[in-house]
């Protein structure tokens, strides 16, 4: 055991290593340093920036910044915050125990109320409460936690019964012990409230099939031929059986609370490594940055070597020292691995990296390599498409969500008609405008119209007798159809200067409703994108990792668990700030897809891999081996065919990551750009007491929209599921 | 079922780690009655009650208390809580007046400056404080190795300061030159030598009074000034007690402050901020304009006030690339017909008259904004010229000027300049700014109006500063500086040579006249020593800046402060704005508040 814990610790030395590399660079590329905030200082001189340069080892290049920072490191000194001006463990050790109590008590909370509901539901299956209660499981990973945290903001403000953030009580440094704990766990319960949600759909789906699976089992019907009661093989069988691969999520559970709770910390004020991770960021205070990200990847390390360990203790069946035999190739994939990275960032100097045209071409191959991969996904997914979609349309959930979508991306595709107004038509004697209100008068729909009667709290109020006609196909701003077609057209309106808001307006009284499609446009085709981009890559090496094996197969491996050894939400942020100075803010949107897919493809890959592992000793992939068919042919026919319907399922169920993907990043400033609108964006607009404290509802549409989609996707993957393989285990992959 | 409870067990463990090491409770000291400095000042204020605890929310944290490192406001005001310095500034009348020196004189040649300390006072920790005190933090400041903002601010005309040591009470300063704003500079912080001295020896100085420090040891930080550090909890909060040997005292001889204990909370997000303040939890707390409107709701059930606080004294702008240079590769900046129009004061102008700035206080701001006329905003009462030329929204004016400059409007809609070039230009806006899409997005549908095509580039706030001030390959960008205090300290705006002469920084000499008189201006009026002909320097140089526009000033929102109605001892300044000191305030500790009525 001790020798199998050892080995486990010296091969996670490698992974950190890289893990800080890669962090150090990315954050290289990005502009600007930590100086910035001391250079816009107007009373702060050339010569005293200069010497705070040299002070903090800024005028030399990253890569001997982080031979400094290693042999450091080595001796146990990870640096020094610029932000704190001390070291960087003092800081972070300050936070750990506030994260690492929000992580756990948020996962027990959710495994305490996903677990008997998963139960209940297999237990149950196909009644009411299964049906109602994956319903409700899948609506509360619908929407972004941070709009969770907000109502749950609101609530503890309004109502007072909960404390608006932060760790203790103002006074707590004066109470009594009892009234301390009291006070600790009256302030965790929100936040802890507000980020177990998330983890509860995951969790009960997993354990509802863990349970069924064990439900079938021969020992099972052993146990009730020799008539133990149906509750002790229920409950003393088969849930012991159930449980144990939870056990081993525990460690990735571990470290998506860790990222998760990034967002969740900043609005709740809670003082935990997630905020102080993503301060260092803005403020690119580099080698904390550095620390706290080898600390969470430390953390995720540390993780799954326990819940291995725990599940060994709680399994007898497994044995920790298997595999124990391939160790020196284990070790030599690893050192194949950093010595790849080191040479690809090695050559990365090489770049034309201030080269606009360079970057220019890689933007265009890029978009030939997207649609090449496009058409590949929908030439592999065609046969499983048509042989699914009838038989879709005859279950009511499936014919629901596939119409629910229809409309949608209808909309999208004809916003401009649809739409009254474009994205930037502003009115500022009309900010924060109700939805208008429809009248039939005169032998026709007309609208109210209104007057601003109190402009410090934006209260408007009908104008007797204003009522004003809506016309169809009126002429106004123009537009191009489908992207190509001009037009002036829209398809209604009413007279200027009155404005028809459906949905109300927003901040500078631009027409919420037609930003709403507008932004459809890119909020639903991100996903898709996205998808296309993590199928096809997660394709192309996962299935040559599991059908090569050898060293492509080692070293594939490695990256996927380097990448997802990193906490997502950091790594979204690093890359985004590196990728940043190549694109023109009007291309945020392919910079979005292009991070967000970067962290996707890993678990694709990964389970790609396992199926074509499986696949590949079937009889028929022998004999076209011995037909002598070439490897590329046999993938492309023989093996890819056979997992098609995965990918069907799987792409679905991604989908709604990247829809909740830009609204996170949005929300944090880092994702879609105004002028152009997405849902997420657009919500996040909405982030402000103001909107909740005067009632400016309509300003959550998006919001809603948002769910609307994101809650479709997951019933149609649902639905698929079923339909293509009853059996199939579903993968957690949250 | 034995093993699998282990983990439970773990957990719970766990969670419970951060109590184990906030356990210890915290027993606030009892006030000292020590016996009053020699010199002791007298507050000019109604005697209050001691004993309230004060409870304020920040949304930054300190980075250090050491104040030769900070360089952020908010350290710099838990600091200036803590440390004093030789004279003060009277938040009423906005005068200097005596703060550790209680006088001062200047001789004839206004060169030299001779400051009498108080006897009698003492640091936190008993220590005397004197004119040694005074040499050591000048010592610092000019030290080397210490790389500090402030050793800037005391080299006049390229020189430093001289300073010596009369005796124990009296330092003398001589400046090099004529320099009039020189006892607005010189309350600088000043440090504890018997605290300081061998770390200042062994270059280590800028490594102490660190937030580790803080953290451990808050007793170790001596303090000069009201309040003294009890602990401190990064990302929680900051408790701060009385200093016992502080230098003032009310007419009945209590010593100041009257707060028993100052708590500072730091929330991160300004929602949460504000629903703290609005559901009483906290006594005071700044409000921004678009939020009033809900926050005045709970007045009445929290027993709060929000005062308006007139504008900002900040600024915020949008300008143009008016720089010549030329690049690495030897080519211009920007192309010639642009820096063209950028260059033309007509351009400019046009642009200022063709934005409804008057609009966008309405819509966006909800009306609780001011137009900004000058580059020294309103809320710099003292300096302030209310009467440069405005520029109001006037788009039939813009477009006059742009037909003057041989602009042209076409059948598309869009402008043409002489030579046939479409008028459009970029403009930077940082991403984090929270009010820069609604000023941009309604920028551009005014400047479209005038049939100018603006794009709207958000880029963060590295690449904007690193564009706007080392490649200079940009159009305009749109930006803000704090402002308030002395003219003296905007020199990097105001100067050619400047390093935020944003437009076109560290000319080596003035490349308009009017800059070239701008400079002229600053120079004279840094040797003036009569208020009022300063003053009128200070207002021609604003009436240039408003006349020349490189900066198309925008709007400045009005600052809102609720305070609880428990308050005493605030005071109404020149304009009628609510201030108060720190160590004034007092309220009545045995008062129950009373909520929900």
């Amino acid at each position: 055991m001790i020798g199998y814990i050892l080995r486990r610790l010296a091969i996670s030395v490698p992974m950190l290593l890289v893990i800080s590399l890669l962090v150090f660079f990315l954050m290289s590329l990005a502009p600007g340093d930590f100086l910035d905030t001391a250079r816009s200082q107007r009373d702060i001189s050339e010569e005293t920036i200069h010497r705070l340069e040299k002070q903090y080892g800024l005028d030399k290049p990253w890569y001997i910044q982080y031979e400094r920072w290693l042999t450091k490191a080595v001796t146990g000194d990870f640096g020094y915050s610029w932000t704190y001006k001390v070291n960087v463990s003092e800081i972070l050790l300050q936070r750990v125990p506030a994260t690492i109590g929000l992580a756990i008590s948020s996962m027990l909370l959710a495994w305490l109320i996903a677990l008997p509901l998963g139960v209940l539901a297999a237990i149950y299956k196909g009644s009411v409460f299964d049906r109602v209660s994956s319903l409700l499981a899948y609506a509360a990973i619908s929407l972004p936690d941070f709009f969770f945290a907000l109502v749950a903001l609101f609530f503890a403000s309004v109502t007072g019964l909960f404390p608006v953030g932060g760790l203790t009580s103002i006074t707590s440094d004066f109470f009594s012990p009892g009234a301390k704990i009291a006070d600790y766990f009256w302030h965790l319960a929100l936040p802890a409230v507000v980020l177990g949600l998330g983890g509860i759909a995951g969790t009960m789906r997993v354990m509802r099939a863990n349970f069924l699976d064990q439900i079938r089992a021969e020992y099972v019907n052993t146990a009730r031929a020799k008539g133990l009661s149906e509750f002790s093989v229920m409950f003393k069988h088969a849930l012991r059986n159930a449980i144990n691969p939870f056990i081993t999520s525990l460690g990735f559970a571990f470290s998506g609370l860790l990222s998760g709770a990034l967002i969740v910390e900043n609005i709740f004020n809670y003082p935990g490594l997630g905020q102080l991770t993503y301060q260092a960021f803005l403020r690119q205070d580099k080698y904390l940055v550095l620390a706290a990200v080898v600390l969470g990847a430390g953390m995720l390390i540390v993780g799954n070597l326990l819940a291995d360990i725990l599940l060994s203790l709680s399994d007898p069946r497994i044995r920790l020292n298997r595999g124990g035999a391939f160790r020196f190739r284990q070790l030599f994939a690893w050192l194949g691995t950093v010595a790849l990275i080191i040479v690809l960032f090695y050559l990365a100097r090489f770049l034309p990296w201030e080269n606009k045209s360079f970057w220019q071409d890689v933007k265009v191959s890029g978009v030939i390599l997207l649609v090449i991969g496009g058409l590949f996904v929908i030439y592999t997914a065609w046969p499983v498409l048509r042989q699914i979609i009838p038989k879709l349309v005859r279950r009511p959930i499936g014919a629901i969500t596939l119409a629910v979508l229809a409309i949608f991306y209808g909309l999208a595709l004809l916003a401009g008609f649809v739409s009254p107004y474009s994205t930037s038509d502003q009115d500022l004697t009309k900010t924060f405008h109700p939805p208008t209100v429809f009248v039939w008068k005169n032998g026709g729909l007309g609208v109210k119209t209104y007057h601003n009667a109190d402009r410090s709290i934006a209260k408007y109020e009908p104008v007797a007798n204003g009522e004003v006609p809506v016309k169809w196909f009126v002429a106004g701003t123009p537009y191009k159809l489908l992207g190509f077609i001009p037009l002036k057209t829209h398809l209604f309106g009413v007279e200027s200067p009155n404005k028809i808001y459906l949905m109300g307006s927003d901040a500078t009284g631009r027409d919420v409703f037609s930003r709403l499609l507008y932004g459809s446009q890119i909020s639903l085709t991100l996903g898709l994108i996205g998808v296309t981009i993590t199928m096809s890559l997660g394709f192309l090496i996962g299935g040559l990792a599991g059908y090569l094996g050898g060293s492509f197969d080692s070293i594939a491996m490695r990256l996927t668990e380097i990448i997802m050894s990193v906490p997502g939400l950091y790594l979204l942020i690093a890359l985004r700030a590196a990728l940043y100075k190549f694109f023109d803010p009007s291309e945020m949107f392919i910079l979005i897809v292009v991070v967000l897919s970067f962290i996707g493809w890993t678990g694709t890959a990964r389970v790609i891999r396992g199926m074509t592992l499986s696949v590949r000793q079937l009889p028929f992939i022998h004999a076209a081996e011995t037909m002598g068919q070439s490897r590329l042919k046999i993938l492309l026919k023989h093996v890819l065919p056979n997992i098609a319907s995965y990918l069907v399922i799987s792409a679905t169920m991604s989908v709604p990551g990247y829809i909740l993907g830009e609204a996170s990043l949005s929300f944090l400033g880092l994702g879609i750009m105004e002028p152009s609108a997405s849902w997420g964006l657009m919500l996040s607009q909405a982030q402000e007491m103001k909107v909740f404290m005067l009632g400016f509802s309509w300003l959550f549409i998006p919001g809603v929209a948002m769910f609307l989609v994101v809650m479709t996707f997951n019933l149609l993957g649902d639905e698929l599921r079923d339909l293509i393989d009853p059996k199939f285990k579903t993968e957690n992959r949250l | 079922m034995q093993k699998p409870r282990t983990p439970i067990i773990l957990a719970i463990s766990v969670l419970l780690l951060p109590l184990l090491v906030s356990c210890s409770r915290v027993q606030l000291p009892a006030r000292q009655n020590l016996p009053l400095p020699e010199d002791v000042d007298i507050a000019n204020c109604p005697p209050g009650k001691v004993g309230a605890t004060f409870i304020t929310t920040m949304s930054s944290e300190p980075s250090s208390f050491n104040p030769l490192v900070i360089e952020d406001a908010y350290s710099n005001d838990i600091v200036g809580n803590m440390l004093s310095g030789l004279v003060d500034m009277d938040p009423v009348t906005q005068d200097i007046i005596p703060g550790l020196a209680k006088s001062w004189e200047i001789s004839a040649d206004k060169k030299t400056y001779t400051f009498h300390l108080r006897r009698g006072v003492k640091w936190s920790d008993g220590e005397p404080l004197t004119a040694d005190d005074v040499i050591f933090t000048f010592d610092c400041i000019y030290d080397q190795r210490y790389p500090n903002r402030n050793e800037q601010q005391f080299t006049i005309a390229g020189q430093h300061l001289k300073y010596e040591k009369i005796d124990d009470y009296t330092v003398r300063f001589i400046t090099p030159d004529l320099y009039s704003p020189f006892l607005n500079d010189i309350g600088v912080a000043i440090l504890p030598k018997h605290s300081l001295f061998a770390s200042y020896r062994d270059g280590s100085l800028q490594k102490q009074w660190t937030v580790a420090t803080g953290i451990n040891t808050p007793d170790s930080i001596p303090c000069s000034g009201p309040f003294k550090l009890l602990s401190y909890r990064p990302g929680d909060r900051l408790l701060m007690i009385p200093n016992p040997h502080y230098w003032r005292a009310d007419a009945n001889g209590q010593r100041l402050p009257y707060i028993n204990l100052y708590v500072v909370k730091f929330v991160k997000d300004t929602n949460a901020e504000l629903v703290n303040f609005c559901t009483g939890q906290t006594e005071a707390s700044a409000i921004s304009a678009a939020d009033v409107g809900w926050v005045q709701h709970a007045q009445k059930t929290y027993h709060f006030t929000i005062y308006n606080q007139g504008p900002a004294a900040s600024i915020g702008f949008i300008w143009f690339n008016q720089n010549p240079g030329r690049n690495k590769k030897g080519e211009p900046f920007i192309p010639s017909y642009r820096l063209a129009w950028f260059q033309d004061v007509r351009f400019r102008q046009a642009v200022s008259y063709g934005f409804n700035r008057r609009g966008l206080i309405d819509g966006v701001f909800f009306g609780r904004a001011t137009e900004l006329h000058s580059i020294i905003s309103e809320g710099n009462l003292k300096w302030h010229n209310p009467n440069t030329p405005r520029f109001d929204y006037n788009p039939s004016k813009a477009a006059q000027l742009l037909a003057d400059m041989g602009m042209k409007k076409r059948n598309d809609g869009n402008l043409y300049d002489a030579s046939g070039n479409p008028v459009e230009f970029e403009i930077l806006v940082p991403s984090a700014s929270t009010t820069g899409p609604q000023i941009m997005t309604s920028f551009k549908e005014n400047m479209k109006d005038l049939g100018i095509n603006v794009k709207i580039s958000y880029i963060d706030f590295g690449t904007m500063m690193a564009r706007t001030g080392q490649s200079f390959d940009y159009d305009s960008g749109i930006m803000g500086f704090t402002g308030g205090g002395d003219p003296s300290g905007g020199k990097a705006i105001y100067l050619s040579s400047g390093r935020m002469h944003l437009w076109n920084p560290s000319q080596k000499t003035p490349a308009t006249p009017w800059e070239a008189r701008i400079d002229e201006l600053m120079s004279l009026q840094e040797k003036t020593f009569d208020p009022a002909r300063r003053k009128t320097l200070i207002d021609e140089m604003q009436v240039i800046f408003a006349e020349q526009r490189p900066l198309i000033f925008l709007v400045t929102p009005n600052t809102y402060l609720g305070l609880k109605d428990k308050w005493h001892n605030t005071k109404k300044d020149l304009r009628g704005y609510l201030v108060f000191k720190q160590e004034e305030l007092w309220a009545d500790p045995d008062e129950k508040e009373v909520r929900h009525e």
